[in-house]
């Protein structure tokens, strides 16, 4: 990609963040620190909570290498820094991505937590949160605004296979975002892969940032190579997708069916609507997901809505149906709010 | 008093946000914030600067009768200094 392939693709970034309805569906998006950079730029005032969070991405951002330091200091074996301060780096101002934890993989995950404990560093968050998914507990060092999150596996859409550490250790290169020596990096097409996994496993095509940190990332990348990856690792499909919505968003491509009817909220840079909400999460395993963990998915999701959550009564399931009805045509976020008020859960 | 003070930048990493300034101690993880008048202070003791040139930038930028600007000026060069966040 030349340089003017960058300035284009951030130029239609900052196209987005304008045409935003307001700062509250980019924070959704995740791009309010950009935002905040924009209407700087066009001499508007910034929100003082949009400022108290700029100051504390900026304090991640600063404390990021030190607390790296640390980590490479206690754990052998190789270190792979993924998201966070890696894309970061490759906006035009990184401190306009923020991040709240650093995530590494390693071949060992086990003993590189044992490692860190004993390095002095202390596990945070509610352990049954943490069992049996793609990281340990989350490790916190003596007040540091940051969290380390060690991997033994990128997280990966149910159904799919995730590439092993090994594999991911023989797409690592040395580090260029973090200059900490002995911390690698992926290469650009794996990241790009991992990125759109990752977020495919938490929302498809739901939020903008997660699609502008594909966009930084792949455009260092050869298309070709990033497909073929994506075709080992078995999420060809969801790659194909990923890549549509990015062109389109940033590339002047032709919107593709799914930008234009489950996931057309992005072009308008708004929040989803709750029907918007039900019809991704019920359309994207079959549009991104082989056939069989697709359809497996995707009753999965219809089933899920169809159920009463746990200890939740048929009265209550009733009145949230209701207010998912009502409020169709409502940010999910409002919906949500209107369902926790006091007083209106009547369970 | 005509020795220049400067930043620990051994000790410290920080960043301007708008008029403000963002710094972290490398090695607690202490952060600190500078609102602009300690910004511009900041932004001359990275540089390098004298307590005469530090009081004469605070009077320059926020009109500052040379009593109230020298005492700013004492206080946070105190403040740093008193944490080692500049050079000896």
């Amino acid at each position: 990609m030349t340089g003017s392939d960058r300035r284009s693709m951030w130029q239609a970034v900052d196209a987005l963040v304008d045409a935003a309805p307001s700062f509250e569906h980019l924070r959704w998006h995740g791009l309010h620190l950009l935002a905040a950079r924009r209407r700087r730029e066009q001499g508007a005032a910034v929100p003082q909570n949009i400022r108290v969070e700029q100051r504390l991405a900026a304090v991640r951002a600063l404390g990021a290498p030190e607390l790296l330091r640390r980590l490479r200091d206690a754990v052998d074996g190789p270190v792979i820094l993924v998201k966070g301060p890696e894309v970061a780096v490759r906006y035009p101002d990184p401190l306009t991505r923020p991040y709240r934890d650093l995530d590494v993989l390693v071949s060992d995950s086990v003993a590189a937590q044992k490692a860190l404990r004993a390095a002095g560093f202390r596990e945070v968050g509610e352990p049954s949160m943490y069992r049996g998914i793609h990281h340990l507990r989350p490790l916190q060092w003596d007040g540091h605004p940051l969290w380390i999150e060690v991997h033994h596996q990128p997280k990966w859409p149910d159904g799919l296979s995730a590439p092993t550490a090994a594999e991911l250790t023989d797409r690592a290169v040395c580090h260029a975002a973090v200059d900490v020596g002995g911390v690698a990096a992926l290469d650009p097409a794996a990241h790009a892969v991992l990125l759109a996994a990752h977020a495919w496993a938490h929302t498809p095509l739901a939020r903008l940032s997660h699609l502008v940190d594909i966009a930084a990332v792949v455009q260092e990348a050869d298309a070709a190579e990033v497909r073929g990856l994506a075709e080992r690792w078995g999420c060809a499909r969801l790659w194909r997708t990923t890549e549509r919505a990015v062109d389109a968003l940033f590339n002047g491509s032709a919107p593709s069916l799914a930008m234009r009817t489950w996931a057309r909220h992005l072009a308008a840079a708004r929040e989803r609507t709750v029907f918007e909400r039900h019809v991704q999460e019920s359309a994207a395993p079959l549009w991104g997901l082989p056939p069989v963990p697709g359809a497996n998915a995707a009753a999965a999701t219809l089933l899920g809505t169809a159920r009463r959550n746990r200890g939740e009564s048929w009265k209550s399931k009733l009145h949230r149906s209701q207010a998912a009805l009502r409020n169709a045509a409502r940010a999910k976020s409002l919906h949500d709010a209107e369902l926790a008020e006091p007083g209106r859960d009547p369970r | 008093m005509t020795d220049t003070l400067r930043l620990n930048a051994a000790r410290l990493r920080w960043t301007a946000i708008d008029d403000e300034v963002v710094a972290v101690d490398k090695t607690s993880s202490v952060y600190l914030a500078a609102n602009s008048s300690g910004a511009a202070l900041w932004d001359a003791l990275a540089r390098g600067a004298t307590r005469g040139e530090l009081v004469a930038t605070l009077i320059a930028a926020y009109g500052l009768e040379p009593e109230r600007a020298a005492s700013d000026v004492d206080a946070f060069i105190s403040e740093l200094g008193r944490h080692g966040y500049l050079e000896a």
